[in-house]
């Protein structure tokens, strides 16, 4: 390691524990005398004769914190994580890394690709050697779900006009090749401060009459997100029951958890949970509506679901107020940043803690769903949402339970 | 043995400090001078006040108005991109809030006296109906400016510390705990460039800092003694649901 290097990995050593000095949400982090941790590790980062032993002394540092969240990336790991976005363009399906395959999960009218095909490139690039590259790098990590979403979802990206050759597997496992034209984005854009305008999907219908459905793609743009919900339920108030459908959404505006929820709670005083931060403690306060529905609540949820979704699902799953249904949620309820160090490596750190309703914390464990249930090419290739087939089982079966 | 002689010596030299203090009800007169003077906040029977709203590190903007009346009643309305409309008020015996994000409400107990005591006219002229002592504890550099630290115990709720500059006699500093619909905050606020606004000098930048996030507001106008209906103070339309049935006539 030559001097300079050394030098690089030194500064990166004192940033993550300059970090977790200054940001963490607990004075002493993880009940650690932070000091001591330190002078202890200090002066082994400033013996090591290699970079390999700087990163495992700042690992030894961020694990004894023993909480989730915390993690250093290879600058080598974040080089072949390198999956930037094209565009916001809709290729008119979206699909979703299911047991390390890339498989089509919904299509809009008029896209040539059918449901439980399996994406095999997109632009010449393999995508189950993506999906290895990202699993070696998170294999560790509590974010493999939301980072393997991500990773298709930008792959799958392009300009609105634009056009790209993809090959799929079909239904009888035959290589198709299909030039996948990029359409106008499926949301309506929404600004959020510094965030770029990024469009959101909100779209509502009735499952056979008498389920409501409402699914939407962010926690943002609340105004529009508020008519839709309002518009849903009013005209579903005798429905048999509610499906809201956070698969894939990775959050946005936190409080708007709370907001949401307020659509399905009709007793004040509840509340989804509570952040932790040094100086004060946020309470998720659920404000009843007063036109609130008041059925059967199932909630979709995947490794996708992220932040603000788990926020949503976890409180209302601990309130008794909803079930939910899907596979374990990202795991990243946390605020958290993911900075560059002077060494090149990724350091990601959470800034408050958050504890749902039933006093658990989401962080590192995510929302375990009531009921798991996981798509399969097999249901796909059917034509069926194994997930909204098995809330719409449920909400038929209180239907017939309250009727008795 | 040691450490009971140290404490007597900090506590002896504290007394000794705030001994030679000046009286905290002289520096909150002085402030209603400089800033004005007890005719002219009497002459005060209401106000508009407008301006603007940054969250610098979310990046997020908008704009603000208020009305507020004596002897108690206040709506603010902020309006922020990406955020929508958020208002509150009290007329005086009722609180409420509403917003695009968290929906309608109405408050209740200790957070309702708290938005109705926040919400009291003319505050400077009035503060014995709010607080039930004020202490000048100490006289310290803040914000760059030699100031007297009061502490204002209030009522009911916790205490809170107000930092006079010693030279001007202007308000520079609070830290005070505010109850919202999420729980009790700690805020730090910090008040600036005071300006002659329309007979009253007012600091036109205030900063406060609460659960990790900074929030500026300018204001821009402060038009006192406008024409205000009473119906200015009374809930919108969303919250009045809420408020449940009007009380049944007795028969006579």
């Amino acid at each position: 390691m030559s001097p300079e290097e050394h030098k690089r990995q030194l500064d990166s050593f004192d940033h993550v524990w300059q970090t977790i000095h200054d940001k963490h949400w607990e004075i002493k982090p993880g009940g650690l005398d932070w000091d001591t941790v330190r002078a202890e590790l200090r002066p082994k980062a400033e013996k090591a004769d290699t970079s390999a032993e700087v990163r495992d002394i700042i690992r030894d540092m961020l694990k004894r914190l023993k909480q989730s969240h915390f993690h250093l990336i290879s600058a080598e790991a974040m080089g072949a994580l390198n999956d930037p976005f094209a565009g916001d363009g809709d290729p008119g399906f979206q699909a979703q890394v299911i047991q390390s395959e890339a498989l089509v999960t919904k299509v809009q009218p008029g896209t040539p690709v059918k449901l439980g095909w399996k994406v095999l490139s997109v632009n010449g690039t393999e995508i189950a050697q993506r999906i290895a590259a990202v699993e070696a790098a998170y294999a560790h990590t509590t974010e493999l779900g939301l980072r393997l979403h991500q990773m298709i979802q930008a792959r799958l990206s392009g300009e609105p006009g634009s056009a790209t050759n993809m090959d799929f597997q079909d239904e009888a496992n035959r290589k198709v090749t299909l030039k996948i034209q990029f359409r106008k984005p499926a949301g309506k854009l929404a600004a959020f401060g510094n965030l770029p305008p990024t469009p959101v999907l909100m779209e509502s219908s009735k499952i056979g009459n008498n389920v409501g459905y409402v699914r939407f793609s962010l926690f943002l743009d609340p105004v529009r997100l508020g008519q839709t919900f309002s518009q849903a339920i009013e005209s579903c108030l005798k429905c048999d029951g509610f499906i809201v459908d956070v698969r894939g959404n990775p959050g946005g505006i936190g409080i708007l958890a709370s907001g949401v929820a307020s659509w399905f709670v009709d007793q004040p005083g509840k509340k989804l949970g509570a952040m932790y931060m040094r100086d004060s403690t946020l309470n998720f306060v659920v404000n009843p509506r007063p036109q609130a529905f008041q059925g059967p609540l199932a909630i979709l949820v995947d490794e996708a679901s992220a932040s603000t979704s788990e926020i949503f699902a976890g409180g209302l799953q601990d309130m008794h107020r909803a079930r939910t249904f899907g596979s374990k949620t990202a795991a990243a309820a946390l605020p958290s940043v993911l900075e560059r160090l002077p060494n090149g490596d990724g350091f990601q750190y959470a800034i408050a803690n958050y504890i749902s309703e039933g006093g658990a914390a989401l962080e590192g464990k995510g929302v375990q769903p009531d009921q798991p249930v996981q798509m399969t090419r097999s249901t796909l290739l059917a034509g069926h949402d194994a997930v909204v087939d098995a809330a719409v089982r449920w909400i038929q079966t209180k239907k017939r339970s309250s009727v008795r | 043995m040691k450490l009971f002689l140290l404490t007597v010596c900090v506590a002896s030299a504290g007394v000794a400090m705030a001994a030679d203090l000046p009286k905290a009800e002289g520096i909150l007169d002085r402030y209603v001078e400089v800033t004005g003077g007890r005719r002219n906040y009497e002459k005060r029977t209401n106000e508009y006040t407008s301006g603007t709203v940054t969250v610098p590190a979310a990046g997020v903007t908008g704009k603000v108005e208020m009305w507020a009346a004596a002897p108690g009643s206040r709506v603010e309305i902020v309006e922020m991109e990406g955020v929508g409309r958020i208002e509150s008020g009290t007329d005086g015996v009722i609180a409420w809030e509403n917003s695009a994000i968290m929906g309608p409400k109405i408050r209740s107990g200790l957070e309702l006296r708290y938005h109705i005591r926040d919400a009291l006219f003319n505050l400077p002229i009035h503060w014995r109906k709010v607080y039930r002592s004020a202490e000048t504890v100490a006289a310290e550099k803040v914000e760059g400016v030699d100031c007297y630290r009061i502490l204002m115990t209030p009522h009911e709720g916790k205490p809170e510390t107000w930092y006079f500059d010693q030279e001007t006699g202007y308000l520079v500093k609070m830290f005070k705990s505010s109850l919202t619909t999420m729980g009790e905050v700690n805020g730090e606020f910090v008040f600036r460039d005071y300006k002659d606004m329309d007979g009253l000098m007012m600091p036109v930048t205030q900063i406060q800092k609460a659960a990790q996030q900074e929030i500026i507001m300018k204001i821009d106008a402060v038009k006192p003694n406008i024409k205000m209906s009473k119906d200015r103070f009374t809930p919108p339309a969303e919250v009045k649901p809420l408020l449940g049935p009007p009380p049944a006539k007795k028969a006579l």
